[in-house]
């Protein structure tokens, strides 16, 4: 079981919540002179990493709110959530689920 | 043709439950507004101590009550309002007119939800059935609330008294599910016991 902390209401289960890919993926400004390639990029290219993923997630059957939250994921371990607009939060990720 | 309407409740069929000194039942239909606004301002609170006589709660997961009158957090600029039904359009107008100036939003919702009352000394193992939340003394007490999972459905958990007293607010469509869910599941710690 997966336990995520919700920064308004603290730790949950996994099931509460929706998750809704990578985070801090800024939307152009110059959206007229983008190209194709650079549209591509933005809407449908991920960094799809093995171990630290900065990610959005949504209480849905909380408080309704979205965040982000640091995860591993191969080993499943959340690292942090914080709230959006707020930094990420710089973290040396661990592979194992042994180490804290 | 008369005037009035007779609002019958979804688990107006269901007969009350109780079992192992655990009541379960559906409360009497009451009327309900969600509230939305920036808490931080001092007009929001101030309205909802006028139109209610009660605090605007902005503790996470808390309410404050008063005989049938809650005022309730929801989310972080989310709040619902629970009243007697016949006092519903009342409220509303008061909250409008003293909240028009900032921004906000006050809706009518007693029709989508109806609310469940589950009590007794089985109630937490009664819930752990279909909820992954720890409703243990230490984590979850009187005067808290919160919005978890019960199997499929979405509710509104509020907790009365150390008894443990529980009121269970359930979207009206999902009413049925729930009732039977919770009945089932205390039918079985009751011969359990």
């Amino acid at each position: 079981m997966m336990m995520i902390e919700c920064p308004w209401c603290g730790k949950r289960d996994q099931s509460e919540f929706t998750a809704h890919g990578e985070a801090h993926i800024a939307r152009p400004l110059d959206t007229f002179g983008l190209s194709d390639q650079q549209w591509g990029d933005y809407v449908f290219f991920r960094s799809n990493p093995k171990g630290l993923h900065y990610e959005r997630w949504v209480h849905s059957f909380g408080c309704r709110q979205w965040f982000n939250v640091a995860r591993n994921t191969a080993t499943d371990e959340v690292y942090a959530s914080y709230k959006p607009g707020e930094a990420k939060p710089i973290i040396k990720a661990t592979t194992s689920r042994a180490k804290k | 043709m008369s005037n009035t309407t007779q609002i019958q409740t979804p688990l107006a069929k269901s007969e009350p439950l109780e079992l192992a000194g655990t009541h379960l039942q559906e409360l009497p239909l009451s009327g309900k507004i969600s509230l939305r606004g920036n808490s931080s301002n001092r007009k929001l609170a101030a309205a909802v101590k006028k139109a209610t006589g009660l605090v605007l709660p902005t503790k996470a997961n808390t309410f404050n009550h008063k005989g049938e009158g809650y005022v309730t957090w929801m989310g972080p600029n989310e709040w619902q309002i629970t009243c007697e039904l016949d006092q519903t359009n009342k409220l509303i107008d008061e909250l409008r007119a003293d909240l028009q100036d900032i921004h906000s939003a006050v809706v009518e919702v007693s029709d989508y939800y109806t609310t469940l009352q589950l009590s007794g000394p089985l109630a937490r193992k009664v819930l752990a059935n279909g909820s992954a939340f720890d409703t243990h003394p230490s984590q979850f007490n009187k005067g808290q609330c919160t919005q978890t999972r019960f199997g499929h459905a979405a509710i509104l958990l509020q907790q009365l008294s150390a008894e443990p007293d529980y009121r269970i607010q359930i979207r009206w469509s999902y009413a049925q599910y729930l009732f039977d869910y919770l009945s089932a599941a205390l039918h079985n710690h009751a011969t359990d016991q």
